[in-house]
């Protein structure tokens, strides 16, 4: 079979069971035998298969993501989420724009001990969306703050597809967690100036309003202790990587086990809590496995048909100027980041763009760190925002009306945020330079 | 005719970079273009130790390398040249390799090496260039008196390494060398067993502050192998070409290894402070403790594997006595042990 | 077909569950105290408590919690896929059309990876493929095994959706599906 028409079969094959709704895994793995054994004879699966889904599995770098979706499993559990609002909502003083500023700081702070954005949203939209209102915003627009404070899981680091990233890549992930910080901070102050000027307000609303009840000083007295449990444990993880005392694997184990101990002694968790905890962080990590693996088996389609190779060559009149082929390709990523799920996204065009990016002389933790965040605005973007929709299902609006504010706000996140990176790529490489 | 050929290193790596772009070349020449390859490398088509698979499944018809050692429990034997040595280079250890897989000598069942080793797997194979001596290295504290050993976490990259460390009394921790550099910066393992040649591929320079020179752990081969489906495509004229060009390829990359050590260990003297200490250096009791653990590695090691029926011993006689012709020496005892 | 689900399904998912809560949740856990503890033991007691506890993690725990929680995460459709095409415009029988052709492509799709996963784990079991723990060489079959029978149960739960999308065919109308079992998946 002439090889543009296996190439033509194989685009075809992927487009229609994905619009049909088949799950993205079966999509790519199917896609990935017929592509081979079409290729090349069905025989040669026999070589890619059974190996690729084994060893895909076998690999220690992805063994920390359980622990690390292990450690935010506690802490939302334990209800944590709520704690943080409480307090941020007692300084911000029951005013519209700190307020505001208090929900996305708190989203950020969740973010640096939770790895991918949808609890963090939905719980989010559940507890300050209504506050958010009380002050003025509008519905919407405080659903959607909500989702935006809540994406901040998947930019600041720890984050999942940092941890992909690194185990593809091999770049060390405690290099890629610790560069990640400095656009993480960035973006914060974006969405805080975003907030500023972009915020939607019903005309006429108070811009300050008297609490609902009397605050109970035994709550609050908790709060303040999560809080400080939360900073001990953002202590552990990021302190134990920054000060070379353990990998980052070693760091995902003592920080769950920090947060798993930690809740239970503040009495936040029963054993079934943390028996469902386990539970539910292990069925997420084997999701994204699934999803490594039929990617793994589809990449090998990618490869024998040499589509790297002619990118590199293709793109070899641009390699001389990285700075325009960094832009072209952080669009073609925020693209793929919004019609794509991520952790796919990642796995599918990482392995693709690779041998380019090495001919371009392309600093891979600089890439990744951008990479990353510009894949992980597509949580918030039509139309597969799984955060966005996350905090719609639980703020109770429809998804649009949440893409609205969000996608103004990932669009002017990715427009500041990456051109700060690719112009000053210290933002992103000093902090990892000074390690060791 | 067109080849598959893959790599599961990266372009940096010297079997790949080195080895397997000049094979390409050699047998391009000599074949006058009538013999090309599709190249692969870096784990696109098949990741490592996972090459025999790929061969036998026909997604790859040449493997340059086979990682014969990341084969867990398929190519029990040829890990013969990852026991512990003294006064060995790249070029000798390749060139026994390559002499150890054309021995007519008899190591079981009227079977020659090559015949127990390679043929049941559907495949031909060929030395590639050997890597220079696998060395003990520290990033911290240096290993000097027998004690030093006890409990510390070494990186181990093979079997035979696993059991050179446990008869050290330290702490052996397999893991592939990729994932060394952060191990070694956070205290996972103080220290590894790895050629020198090869700490640039894993930008590891910085960390690694001393070495103990002049004893090898062994050194690690691998093979250039080609599936038996692909070689019956050759005519003769191409095979004895192959043949010739993987002779040729593999003696090449042994003289790049060395050339690669003495570089990569000035750079560190110089750049990184790293110190490189000759075994002969060390105290009277220390040199006993690595000989006595090595001379142990070949016997642990051989009646592990002739526990489980293959013929290790008949195999270890045959490549110390090639490594002997070469140069080399063996540990002290190890000779007795093997009634040579 | 009856609105409760029959006791063969209950078996599966009891099994499916037994597997997912005791063995994945189990492993996690044991991947958590081995790391911590030999950071412990690195920091503590200067010594290696758990030999090899690298390649535990890598090459036993972690594969096991992967392929024990598979079916479990299968069944609970957390698996991401798009679900924009498939609009509410179209009835339940011209739905149950398209999943139903979905699903039959699904289940070949996995039909083939389990066939060349099955040949691998043979041949695996033939060549006495082996892992290494530390300093222990250790089997690599009962690993492996578990790819096939976590892949055999995702294809035994394709089977009773593809049956149950006939149903509706049959009918025109939604079948009852009571697949709540078990504790809720809450994806973060
Ligand atoms: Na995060
Ligand atoms: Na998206």
């Amino acid at each position: 079979m002439d090889h543009s028409l296996i190439f033509t079969f194989v685009i075809l094959w992927v487009t229609i069971f994905l619009l049909l709704g088949q799950a993205v895994a079966t999509v790519m793995l199917g896609a990935g035998f017929v592509g081979l054994a079409l290729w090349m004879g069905p025989n040669a699966l026999m070589g890619i298969i059974g190996q690729d889904v084994y060893f895909s599995v076998s690999s220690y770098p992805l063994s920390i993501i359980p622990l690390y979706l292990l450690m935010a499993q506690m802490l939302v559990r334990g209800r944590i989420v709520g704690d943080l609002f409480r307090v941020g909502h007692r300084l911000a003083g029951y005013r519209r724009f700190p307020l505001g500023v208090a929900t996305i700081l708190t989203g950020g702070m969740l973010g640096a001990v939770s790895g991918s954005g949808s609890a963090s949203a939905a719980a989010l939209a559940r507890l300050a969306g209504p506050e958010l209102e009380r002050v003025g915003y509008t519905r919407n627009f405080s659903a959607g703050l909500a989702a935006i404070a809540g994406s901040l899981s998947a930019i600041i680091p720890p984050s999942i597809l940092l941890m992909i990233y690194g185990s593809i890549t091999l770049v060390p992930i405690g290099h890629l967690f610790i560069g990640s910080i400095g656009p993480a901070v960035l973006c914060i102050l974006v969405y805080i100036l975003c907030l500023r000027f972009m915020g939607e307000t019903i005309p006429g609303m108070p811009d300050r309003v008297a609490p609902l009840e009397e605050e109970d000083p035994e709550a609050l007295r908790r709060s303040y202790i999560a809080i400080g449990f939360i900073v001990v444990l953002m202590s552990v993880v990021f302190g134990g990587i920054y000060g070379g005392i353990f990998t980052v694997g070693e760091a995902g184990g003592l920080g769950a086990f920090t947060s798993l101990v930690g809740v239970a002694l503040m009495g936040r968790v029963s054993f079934k809590d943390v028996a469902h905890g386990l539970i539910d962080a292990a069925k997420i990590s084997a999701m994204l496995l699934m999803i490594i693996m039929a990617a793994q088996v589809f990449g090998r389609f990618m490869s024998i048909s040499r589509v790297p190779r002619l990118l590199v060559e293709f793109t070899e009149p641009l390699q001389a100027y990285p700075v325009i082929l960094l832009i072209v390709l952080m669009v073609v990523l925020f693209l793929a980041g919004m019609a794509l799920e991520e952790v796919t996204c990642i796995i599918l065009i990482i392995p693709l763009i690779e041998p380019m990016l090495k001919a371009a002389g392309i600093d891979m933790i600089w890439f990744g760190v951008m990479a990353c965040f510009v894949i992980s605005l597509g949580l918030l973007t039509p139309p597969v925002g799984l955060v966005a929709f996350s905090a719609a299902v639980a703020a109770n609006v429809p998804p649009g009306a949440v893409f609205r504010p969000a996608l103004k706000f990932s669009a002017v996140a990715a427009l500041v945020v990456v051109l700060a990176m690719i112009f000053v790529p210290g933002i992103v490489t000093w902090l990892p330079a000074q390690l060791n | 005719q067109n080849f598959i050929i893959s790599s599961s290193l990266p372009q940096a790596h010297l079997w790949t970079g080195g080895h397997m772009e000049d094979f390409m070349k050699i047998l391009g020449e000599s074949s006058q273009g009538a013999i090309t390859f599709t190249p692969f490398i870096a784990g696109e088509l098949t990741g490592v130790g996972r090459e025999l698979d790929a061969l036998q499944g026909g997604s790859v018809q040449i493997a340059a390398p086979l990682l014969a050692p990341y084969h867990e429990g398929a190519f029990p034997l040829s890990d013969v040249t990852q026991l512990p040595t003294y006064g060995t280079d790249s070029p000798m250890v390749t060139r026994a390799f390559q002499k150890l897989l054309d021995s007519d000598e008899v190591v079981k069942d009227g079977k020659t090496f090559y015949q127990y080793e390679i043929e049941p797997k559907g495949i031909r194979a060929w030395a590639i260039g050997a890597t220079s001596a696998y060395s003990l290295s520290t990033a911290g504290k240096p290993l000097r008196e027998p004690a030093d050993f006890q409990g510390m976490p070494l990186r181990a990259g093979s079997a035979i390494h696993t059991l050179f460390l446990n008869e050290t009394k330290s702490t052996p921790v397999t893991m592939p060398a990729s994932n060394v550099y952060e191990a070694l910066s956070r205290g996972t393992v103080n220290g590894l067993v790895l050629a020198v040649s090869d700490w640039p591929a894993y930008s590891l320079e910085p960390l690694i502050k001393d070495t103990i020179t002049d004893v090898a752990i062994g050194h690690w081969q691998s093979y250039l192998a080609i599936s038996n489906d692909a070689w019956s495509q050759l005519d003769e004229a191409g095979q004895k070409a192959f043949d010739a060009a993987a002779r040729e390829a593999a003696a090449n990359n042994a003289k790049v290894w060395d050339g690669r050590l003495e570089t990569v260990q000035k750079d560190s003297v110089e750049k990184h402070g790293g110190k490189f200490t000759p075994v002969g250096e060390l105290s009277a009791e220390m040199q006993k403790f690595i000989a006595d653990s090595g001379a142990n590695t070949w016997k642990v090691w051989i009646e592990k594997l002739e526990g489980q029926g293959h013929p290790a011993k008949a195999t270890a006689t045959l490549y110390a006595k090639i490594i002997q012709s070469e140069g080399g020496r063996l540990p002290e005892g190890v000779a007795e042990y093997l009634g040579l | 077909m009856s609105k409760t689900p029959s006791s063969f399904w209950r078996v599966i998912w009891g099994a499916e569950y037994g597997l997912v809560a005791i063995g994945s949740g189990l492993s996690l856990l044991a991947i958590m105290l081995v790391t911590v503890l030999s950071v412990a033991g690195r920091y503590l007691f200067h010594t290696d408590l758990i030999p090899g506890a690298y390649n535990l993690i890598e090459r036993v725990l972690f594969p096991l919690m992967v392929f024990w929680a598979l079916p479990v995460a299968h069944r609970d459709g957390m698996f991401p896929k798009l679900e924009l095409v498939m609009g509410a415009s179209l009835s339940h029988r011209a739905r149950a059309v398209v999943a139903l052709f979905v699903g039959l492509v699904e289940l070949m799709v996995y039909g083939v990876l389990i066939y060349f996963i099955w040949i691998f784990v043979e041949r695996a079991m033939i060549a006495n493929r082996t892992v290494m723990i530390g300093v222990e060489t250790w089997p690599m079959w009962p690993i492996a095994i578990m790819m096939p029978l976590a892949f055999g149960l995702m294809m035994l739960e394709m089977v009773r959706l593809i049956w149950r999308d006939v149903q509706i065919i049959r009918t025109g109308r939604p079948v009852q599906d009571d697949t709540d079992f078990g504790p809720p998946a809450e994806t973060l």
